[in-house]
């Protein structure tokens, strides 16, 4: 490895894993600095993981773990203030609800309060196992993973602060990026110019791209007031996205099909390769027009080899006018600050 | 939230991998408490900490055998603990190491390399620098983190994660979230009130989670195909990502229409419970042994049954049946593809 190229990267704040790195990294060494320092509580690590995993990639994001973070802690600590109060030094039952408590926090991943609550469960029937009289531990986490999450929080906010509703544009134009570099392979892979792997591996980049940003406009959400910021337009959008995605991944398992159905055919593959290119001439903007033309195109690619591929998009900017399905998909994209994507 | 009346969570097999990853950790936790009976002391606080932070390391990577991959990260970790002596002396420097520690995590998922060094791994170096005062404390720390490697190898070898299981467990996952994605998806097309879409973003993106998974199961299995008998597995694991793909698009299109005040609620519901029977049947075929013989049957089966059209949009319902039936054919050449290939 160039070792000139890898310290530039450690240096390039243009990479999320590295500017998250350094956000992360000085949140807490300030946290070991503070604890040694001041604090000196007797469970230092609680404090240095809850601001750790406190420091997300968003501001939104960060709010909405930390939320989420103090939340779970609480329940946790309640639930187990119960138990210890009813069940003093009971220590089969707490061997029981540790193992029940670490298996369904590992098992159970799709909440984090759900992960936060039996995890919190499982490390304070540790502490009182070994410490009969250990209840302070009970408290003492509340304040820790509290302290963490004020660390968290301001390292979020102070370093280099990403707001989801800033990336958001980029993101989205990342996302239409994906879905023309998506077309780009089709058209390219149905002359063999690249294998089949290339096309699937960008389809699974589409789809995940498309779940970034609905993940984003779920953070905004966190950042600022509904009212202040219309995130229907943006759903909307990536909701056409998403039609658009699923329509060439139609076009494209049709064209798998006719291939593995005569793949001597060299004429179903220029033919396809012919719907390819024209679709490409109308471009992204156009694409809303696909999912209503997918009938014309399944018709038309048994006709178009007399017709020639012009009347199919005559056919399909016909449809815009007599249809008015477009007009509504039309009007979503109206709505949409368009200055950020290309 | 925190409900525990959802069915989701008694469903083990849908986080199947995750269940298995936390009977380890349980399995290896327990040992630290035998332990503990027979020496007692506080060091066992320590020991339970590697042992649940080395358990998380028996996971798949895309360079190496779980195996491999816990070695080098047991390995890694003892580095860290050892390089950590001189920096526990002053609050600066255990700051500076601290920072260090933290920054190698995103070193290492920029370099894809986050099967070997990551958060759970992280918290060993990290708790040992805030432990450690003399340097025989450092050795004592090693020490431990390599009797809980020990621990955590023979349970992960024991408990091992078994290829086939696991794929026949993620298709179920992914076809049951499937289902449930049929189901909110119809109640949106329908309701379209703010509740409704709440819950179908929601299904969204346990569906989008449950295909993540799914395909890098595909990927797991094409790098061992060669090794063991799992041809039926990539068939009907590609068959299923295919038939996923087939009922989020004509749902998309169902939706889209329902919102056009195109289709009568009668006529949508139709098509969703086609879909859902079809999708049942993959499901139940998951319960035997896997065969492509069952497999062929079942896509065989599958067949749109001709709908009662009451609007006058006859043009548009047609269009959706013909493109089902249409997609329909792609399954069947595919699947007929796939078992030539696989001879």
């Amino acid at each position: 490895m160039n070792l000139k190229k890898f310290f530039n990267t450690l240096i390039n704040f243009k990479i999320i894993e590295i500017r998250q790195g350094w956000r992360a990294g000085i949140v807490c060494a300030l946290c070991v600095f503070i604890e040694k320092m001041w604090i000196k509580t007797e469970t230092p690590g609680w404090i240095i993981f809850t601001a750790f995993s406190c420091v997300q990639a968003s501001v939104g994001a960060t709010i909405r773990k930390s939320k989420q973070r103090f939340l779970g802690t609480c329940i946790s600590c309640l639930l187990v203030f119960i138990i210890y109060y009813f069940f003093p030094k009971n220590y089969i039952l707490f061997i029981f609800i540790l193992t029940i408590g670490l298996t369904t926090a590992m098992y159970y991943i799709s909440s984090y309060v759900h992960y936060v609550v039996f995890f919190t469960m499982a490390a304070l029937m540790i502490y009182l196992i070994i410490y009969p009289n250990g209840s302070h531990f009970i408290l003492l986490r509340i304040e820790d993973v509290g302290i963490g999450i004020i660390f968290g929080t301001l390292g979020s906010l102070l370093l280099w602060p990403n707001y989801a509703k800033s990336d958001l544009n980029f993101q989205i134009e990342l996302s239409t990026n994906q879905l023309k570099e998506l077309f780009q392979l089709l058209r390219d892979w149905v002359q063999d110019e690249v294998p089949l792997e290339k096309v699937l591996a960008q389809k699974e980049l589409c789809a995940n791209q498309n779940q970034s940003v609905r993940e984003k406009l779920v953070e905004i959400r966190q950042e600022v007031r509904q009212k202040k910021f219309q995130v229907k337009p943006y759903e909307n959008f990536m909701w056409s996205q998403e039609r658009i995605l699923y329509m060439l991944l139609m076009i494209f398992n049709s064209i798998r099909s006719d291939i593995n159905r005569n793949h001597q055919d060299k004429e179903i593959d220029q033919h396809n390769l012919k719907i390819l290119q024209q679709m490409y001439e109308i471009k992204i903007k156009n694409f809303y027009l696909c999912q209503n033309a997918s009938s014309l195109i399944q018709n038309a690619k048994n006709l178009l080899l007399e017709n020639e591929l012009n009347d199919l998009k005559n056919k399909m900017l016909n449809c815009q006018k007599r249809d008015d399905l477009f007009e509504r998909l039309f009007i979503d994209i109206q709505h949409i600050d368009f200055k950020g994507f290309s | 939230m925190l409900t525990f009346t959802n069915r989701n969570f008694f469903n083990f097999e849908k986080n199947y991998r995750p269940f298995l990853q936390g009977v380890r950790t349980s399995v290896a936790i327990s040992s630290v408490i035998i332990i503990y009976y027979f020496t007692p002391g506080e060091h066992i606080l320590w020991l339970g900490l590697c042992c649940l932070s080395l358990s998380q390391t028996c996971i798949r990577s895309p360079y190496f055998r779980y195996e491999t991959n816990m070695l080098l990260s047991y390995i890694i970790v003892a580095i860290l603990i050892l390089c950590a002596y001189p920096f526990s002396q002053s609050a600066i420097l255990a700051s500076l190491y601290s920072f260090f520690l933290v920054f190698l995590i995103f070193i290492f998922s920029y370099y894809k390399l986050n099967s070997l060094y990551f958060v759970w791994t992280y918290l060993i170096p990290q708790f040992s620098l805030l432990n450690q005062k003399k340097f025989p404390d450092t050795i004592s720390d090693a020490f431990m983190a390599t009797i809980a490697f020990g621990i955590c190898f023979i349970i992960c070898t024991t408990i091992r994660p078994k290829l086939k299981t696991e794929c026949i467990y993620e298709m179920r996952a992914a076809l049951k979230s499937l289902s449930s994605y049929i189901k909110t998806s119809e109640k949106y097309s329908i309701d379209g009130s703010e509740k409704a879409i709440h819950k179908f973003m929601e299904k969204r993106s346990e569906m989008i989670l449950s295909i993540k998974n799914f395909r890098l199961m595909t990927k797991e299995i094409e790098k061992n195909i060669h090794h063991s008998n799992l041809y039926e597995y990539l068939i009907l694991i590609s068959l299923i990502d295919l038939f996923i793909e087939i009922i989020i698009q004509i749902c998309m299109r169902l939706r889209f229409e329902k919102k056009c005040q195109i289709f009568n609620t009668e006529e949508i519901i139709n098509l969703y419970r086609i879909m859902d029977d079809m999708n049942s049947s993959f499901i139940l075929c998951l319960k035997n042994k896997i065969n492509l013989k069952d497999i062929e049957k079942i896509i065989d089966q599958f067949e749109i049954k001709p709908i009662k059209i009451i609007t006058h949009h006859n043009m548009e319902i047609t269009s959706i049946v013909n493109q089902f039936k249409s997609d329909l054919v792609v399954l069947k050449s595919e699947f007929k593809r796939l078992s030539e290939k696989a001879g």
